[in-house]
């Protein structure tokens, strides 16, 4: 009988791995009119595979009285004994085991159907599945089963927008998890190796990686329910989890687990947690490495694989450094919101005042948060952490502080825009610039000297002037929206700090208003420049201006407006002429939202003081005429 | 399998975003089958089904050709997309149009049409033709070529490469070329029909590949472009302008296949569903990081844009029209696929490329607005209010602030200029000459150059100076006399206040003027600007000025006598230091110099010198 068992077994066993040959290899080949062609196959033998179980499972029944153990009960036998807790088997049991096993074979039918869009079907097995186990104690033998059918199903219920019972089912099975760990902790037993031959089994590490893969998918999915549900925070901690958890077990892919721990820095970017962010960036860093060694640029003439894995290696790595860019960035404008006053500048005080209160307690906080986020693997720690000393995590509060932050922002621009070069990447070579420019300005904030100041802001000139006036606006009309405006605001930035330092001289010699005027005019022009982009192809303004555009446009024209009657002349007739530009520019922010009611809410402050001097100007106008009347 | 038994029809929905056209045309496909209960109205499509409204711009409905009030036609949809795409593509912007639906839904019927019923590229192309061949004369030539590429699974490749590679083209961009694919072939044609048989051609080695490749075509993009290049002469000149545009022709694939084989595995689903595949772990986290918009905050998602994104971002913004057909067909069985094309085509308004103009807080420049308001303010009601005279000498006096301000620089060096020189002039006759590298002044004469820094005082004041006529070296003195003039300035200030109260208009002006360019004088910045004040000085300033003069002089003796003892006491020193060279064998010799800063002796710059000859 024994004998004409194992024969019998030995063709459930194959069935079992023809099954999942067929499902898991076969089925990509199936032709497009059949697209399901091997997975009906696999089906069919699952079928055949419970039939028999089914069969089987009644005999054994009858004869458990004399408690004749098979095979794969006695491999069993040193389980440890379930505790009791109202099931009615144990799951260790040769009944408990029964039972697994025809749950193995209702879990695959299950996502069989499911995978073939037979949802109802596929539900059915699989609560079949968790009927049978949920009879036994909870043990190494089914905890494995417990946690993918319950990952199935949570998958199952979220495609049919039932997201809270898809959490349900996913967070039970994390809690499950949890609770084995804590209580036995030993390598479960896999699905498959419920039917192997004896000898044929998984090894424990293959074991061990089967069951975290599990889990790790419980998270993963726990992520995306969590996303749907809009409890960002949560998801961002579960993708965290579960690139920890990629890391820990050793089941990723260099690169593309770089990729996304630099991506979720970015999210937590956005959440001003930087000491998050900068691990990790500083992981993502390490780990990239990991993806071996860039080959040359003689090597990849050679031959495309290696072309292709060069040009790989290196974008993602430059995408890196710009996620860097965006930390260093985001850190530096984030300490600027909080230390600027209502018109922009440093407040003393306030910087004062957040100096206190950091050395009081900022340390404290930040050990208690680090040790759960840690993404540790021992061999890539200490570099992760080495890594993450070159740059602070917390918000700069001098000059010095900023600056650090800023060149460590500047050499990862320099980095970024090795791969990213003018020549082939323009949007992103000029992204990367206008980033620098960024770094500078914020870092210009934190200068007190306005000299020094004025020629950070002229840096961002140097930065983004030559590629404004090279760029096709046909093809990157945005973009050079973007630096024209930037551009204007720069230079205008910079006429105010000249203003500054010649107050400051009390009395401006000729080079300072020469200087000054030729700010002015600069960002005039590029303000001028602007509005024009926005011209139809026969060089008319909209009447009704786009969305995007509608507060820029109306912004530029008001400033212009006010640069316009900033030009310092002493000929009364050029005095006169600005004077009226000005008028003019006004009265079309003011005519403009008369036009278009809708307008007023995007310029309110704009639009009140635009009334202003519009009733205002013609004032001033009028005086210049009166004195130059008795001149002529 | 179900689909070669639909006659296909059409409906169109489009989309419209303000100066850039993104359209969508819709077609739905009858017939044998129950239709789902899908109806267009006011530019919507409504699928009743599932409750869902789907709003567009644009909507043609095709589906019956006998229903002559509802049918639109391939003329209508010709006049209401091609036309303007083609007018702007005339005026040298880009254009582009996209098709997207499932397989048989009218796609390619739209698109390219039958024998009696042309479709949008036959009926654009032929357009094109019929343009250029109207509008080209000796000033104004055209060129037209074409391009056709496939991208697949993110690989570029060309279909018209004569040699039928299969190598995948780099996708590169330039910045006055915009996107391109770097070896594409781009082949020139003169009509229609030479279009055709490229696009045939294309379309061949498109199936070829289709075929090798099994399944995977209906997941690969086209993407058909006409380049467009005119050449304008002058021929006056002998100039030429070129303008470049591109219509850009795009078949996308159909989304139906991914869901079926179960290989969505690398896009990220829609919905709730859940992505089975830790494949996809980077979508999640990029959509995570994407939606946490953050006030004002700038990311980085190295989520790289598909190929074609890619290509064709300048069709996604900008000044480029842009228009989508999005064929769906209503038989209830193909339900869920006109679902996703609606979805798709509803999604598709959001690609468009939004770049955010940042701008900095306005905060200051308002604040000085608010300030320059108030100003104007409150001039104007006083003006208004009073005209009483001191009304005016506040205007005139802001006015004159203003004026000072805006006196151009290069006036007053010419004039500074004139006098400077005529004192050299003045100066050399005595034998001294302004030099940059100091004063010279003749071998035998010796002087004491007048040093206030009052440029007040224009005329220069000479003593014949005969102290330390022993010593050889010359001595160059600036000597910045700040006390006296603050004492001149508040005598006169005085004097100004009791004037006030009897003083005309004109001479309290005046006495501002001066005032005001003492005051400037104060500091040395500012120490070249006022001489004109001495031009000035009229019957009524005279006495004040004289009375004034003989105090300065005053000070300025005392402060010669104490420079006097200084230099004694620097010659003593030096005595002793050239003493202590002999002893020591040093060939050194010590000399007294006092120095002026070159930049302070240059002509327009009115310093006062003392020459010391010892």
């Amino acid at each position: 009988m024994a004998a004409n068992q194992n024969t019998e077994w030995r063709t459930e066993c194959e069935k079992f791995r023809l099954a999942q040959e067929l499902s898991e290899i076969e089925s990509r080949k199936d032709p497009e009119n059949n697209p399901f062609r091997s997975k009906y196959k696999a089906r069919d033998l699952l079928k055949e595979i419970h039939c028999s179980l089914k069969k089987n499972h009644i005999e054994e029944e009858e004869g458990e009285a004399d408690n004749e153990a098979d095979g794969e009960s006695r491999q069993m036998a040193d389980g440890e004994p379930g505790n009791e807790r109202g099931k009615t088997c144990i799951g260790d049991s040769p009944a408990g085991l029964r039972a697994v096993r025809l749950a193995v074979v209702h879990y695959y039918l299950g996502v069989n159907h499911i995978e073939t869009e037979e949802l109802s079907a596929g539900e059915q097995h699989l609560m079949n599945c968790m009927k049978l186990i949920d009879k036994c104690t909870t043990t190494r033998e089914n905890v494995s089963l417990f946690i993918q059918a319950r990952n199935q199903l949570g998958i199952l219920w979220a495609g049919r927008d039932e997201i809270e019972k898809a959490q349900g089912f996913l967070e039970i099975a994390e809690s499950m998890y949890l609770l084995y760990m804590r209580e036995d902790g030993q390598p479960p037993l896999d699905l498959q190796d419920y039917f192997v031959l004896e000898g044929e089994e998984l090894s424990q590490q293959e074991k061990i990686r089967r069951f975290e893969m599990a889990y790790t998918h419980t998270l993963y999915y726990l992520a995306q329910v969590y996303k749907n549900l809009e409890q960002y925070e949560r998801s961002g901690q579960y993708c965290h989890s579960t690139l920890q958890r990629q890391l820990e077990y050793k089941q990723f892919v260099p690169l593309e687990w770089a990729i996304n721990a630099a991506t979720l820095s970015q999210y937590y970017i956005t959440k001003t947690r930087y000491m998050e962010a900068r691990h990790c960036l500083a992981a993502a860093s390490v780990i990239a490495t990991l993806a071996g060694e860039i080959p040359s640029e003689a090597d990849a003439k050679e031959s495309d694989a290696e072309c292709e894995k060069r040009e790989e290696l290196l974008q993602k790595r430059a995408e890196i450094a710009r996620c860097w860019i965006k930390y260093c960035l985001n850190l530096m404008q984030d300490a600027k919101k909080l230390l600027e006053d209502n018109i922009g500048e440093l407040d003393l005080e306030r910087q004062e005042e957040l100096k206190r209160a950091r050395r009081n307690e900022e340390e404290e906080k930040e050990k208690g948060r680090k040790s759960t986020i840690l993404f540790g693997s021992s061999d890539t720690f200490d570099s992760i952490c080495s890594l993450e000393e070159k740059v602070s995590s917390m918000l700069p509060l001098d000059f010095e502080e900023a600056r650090s932050i800023f060149l460590v922002g500047q050499s990862y621009v320099a980095q970024a825009k090795e791969y990213f070069a003018m020549d082939g990447h323009v949007t992103d070579h000029i992204e990367i610039l206008q980033d620098h420019s960024a770094l500078f300005k914020v870092l210009a904030f934190f200068e007190q000297d306005l000299e020094r100041r004025c020629k950070m802001h002229k840096r961002r000139v140097d930065l983004l002037e030559p590629i404004c006036k090279d760029l096709n606006a046909q093809y990157y009309l945005l973009i050079c929206r973007q630096l024209q405006f930037e551009l204007a605001e720069t230079y205008y930035e910079m006429m105010d700090l000249k203003l500054a330092v010649a107050d400051k001289q009390d009395q401006p010699d000729v080079h300072t208003i020469k200087k000054f005027n030729h700010l002015c005019s600069s960002s005039m022009k590029y303000y001028q420049m602007f509005l024009d982009s926005t011209r139809s192809p026969e060089g008319k303004f909209p009447e009704k201006l786009e969305d995007d555009l509608l507060r820029p446009a109306l912004v530029a024209k008001f400033r212009l407006a006010r640069l316009q009657s900033k030009l310092i002349s002493n000929n009364l007739a050029t005095q006169l002429e600005n004077l009226t530009h000005s008028l003019e520019s006004y009265s079309f922010v003011v005519q403009y939202c008369e036009e278009n009611p809708e307008a007023k809410k995007a310029v309110e402050t704009e639009l009140e003081l635009s009334i202003e001097m519009v009733s205002l100007l013609p004032l001033k106008i009028n005086r210049i005429r009166s004195k130059m009347a008795p001149c002529n | 399998m179900f689909l070669e038994q639909k006659k296909i029809s059409e409906d169109h929905v489009t989309l419209k975003t303000g100066v850039m056209m993104l359209k969508i045309q819709l077609r739905i496909t009858e017939i044998n089958y129950t239709l789902t209960d899908i109806h267009i109205e006011n530019m919507c499509v409504h699928v009743s089904l599932c409750l869902q409204v789907f709003a567009f711009d644009h909507c043609f409905w095709s589906m019956d050709e006998s229903n002559i009030p509802k049918y639109a036609g391939q003329e209508v949809v010709f006049k209401c997309l091609g036309e303007g795409i083609l007018e702007n593509a005339f005026q040298g912007y880009n254009a582009c149009i996209f098709a997207y639906g499932q397989t048989g839904s009218g796609k390619s019927f739209s698109m390219m049409g039958n024998g009696e019923q042309p479709g949008l590229i036959p009926r654009l192309c032929c357009s094109l033709f019929e343009r250029v061949s109207r509008d080209q004369n000796q000033t104004h030539s055209f060129k037209v070529e074409v391009s056709y590429m496939e991208i697949y699974n993110e690989k570029v490749r060309d279909l018209l490469d004569p040699k039928g590679s299969r190598q995948s083209l780099k996708v590169r961009e330039h910045k006055v070329l915009g996107p391109y694919v770097d070896g594409l072939s781009q082949l020139a044609v003169m009509n229609f029909e030479d279009i055709e048989s490229l696009m045939s051609e294309g379309n061949k080695s498109r199936t070829v590949a289709a075929t090798n490749m099994n399944e995977e075509s209906s997941r690969s993009h086209a993407v058909f472009s006409v380049i467009v290049t005119q050449t304008l002469y002058d021929l006056q000149s002998g100039n030429s302008g070129e303008k470049v545009s591109k219509i850009s022709l795009v078949d996308l694939a159909g989304s139906e296949r991914v869901s079926k084989t179960g290989a969505a595995g690398e896009r990220l689903k829609e919905g709730s569903n859940i992505n089975k595949s830790l494949t996809t772990l980077g979508c999640v986290i990029s959509a995570l990081a994407d939606q946490s918009a953050g006030k004002g905050k700038s990311k980085f998602v190295p989520y790289r844009d598909s190929v074609l994104t890619w290509l064709l971002k300048d069709n996604l913004g900008g000044n480029s029209k842009t228009a989508m057909i999005a064929t769906i067909s209503p038989a209830a069985d193909n339900y869920e696929e006109t679902l996703s094309t609606l979805r798709y085509a509803d999604r598709a308004k959001r690609i468009v490329n939004h770049a955010v103009v940042n701008e900095d807080p306005n905060a200051r420049i308002i604040r000085e607005l608010r300030e320059e308001v108030e100003k104007l303010k409150v001039q104007l009601s006083q003006a208004e209010s009073l005209k009483a005279p001191e009304l005016q000498e506040k205007l005139q006096e802001s006015e004159k602030l203003i004026q000072e301000m805006t006196v151009t620089w290069e006036e007053k060096l010419r004039k500074t200029e004139e006098i400077a020189q005529d004192r050299q002039k003045q100066l050399e006759s005595m034998g001294i000459s302004l030099e940059s590298s100091g004063i010279k002044v003749g071998e035998d004469k010796c002087f004491l150059v007048n040093l206030n820094a009052d440029p007040a005082l224009n005329e220069l004041h000479f003593f014949p100076f005969h102290f330390f006529t022993s010593l050889m070296s010359i001595l160059v003195v600036f000597v910045l006399i700040s006390d006296p003039m603050q004492k001149a300035v508040h005598a006169l200030e005085k004097q100004y206040v009791e004037e006030k109260r009897v003083a005309l208009e004109e001479q309290r002006l005046m006495y501002e003027r001066e005032l005001q360019s003492l005051r400037q004088q104060l500091s040395p910045e500012k120490a070249s600007q006022h001489q004109r004040c001495s031009s000035f000085p009229t019957h009524n300033t005279h006495t004040k000025l004289r009375l004034w003069t003989d105090e300065r002089d005053e000070l300025f003796r005392q402060s010669l006598s104490r420079l006097r003892e200084q230099v004694v006491r620097a010659n003593t020193l030096v005595r002793e230091a050239n003493f202590l060279s002999e002893e020591m064998h040093k060939l050194t010799d010590y000399q007294v110099t006092l120095q002026i800063p070159a930049a302070n002796l240059s002509a327009n710059r009115k310093v006062r010198n003392v020459h010391l000859k010892q």
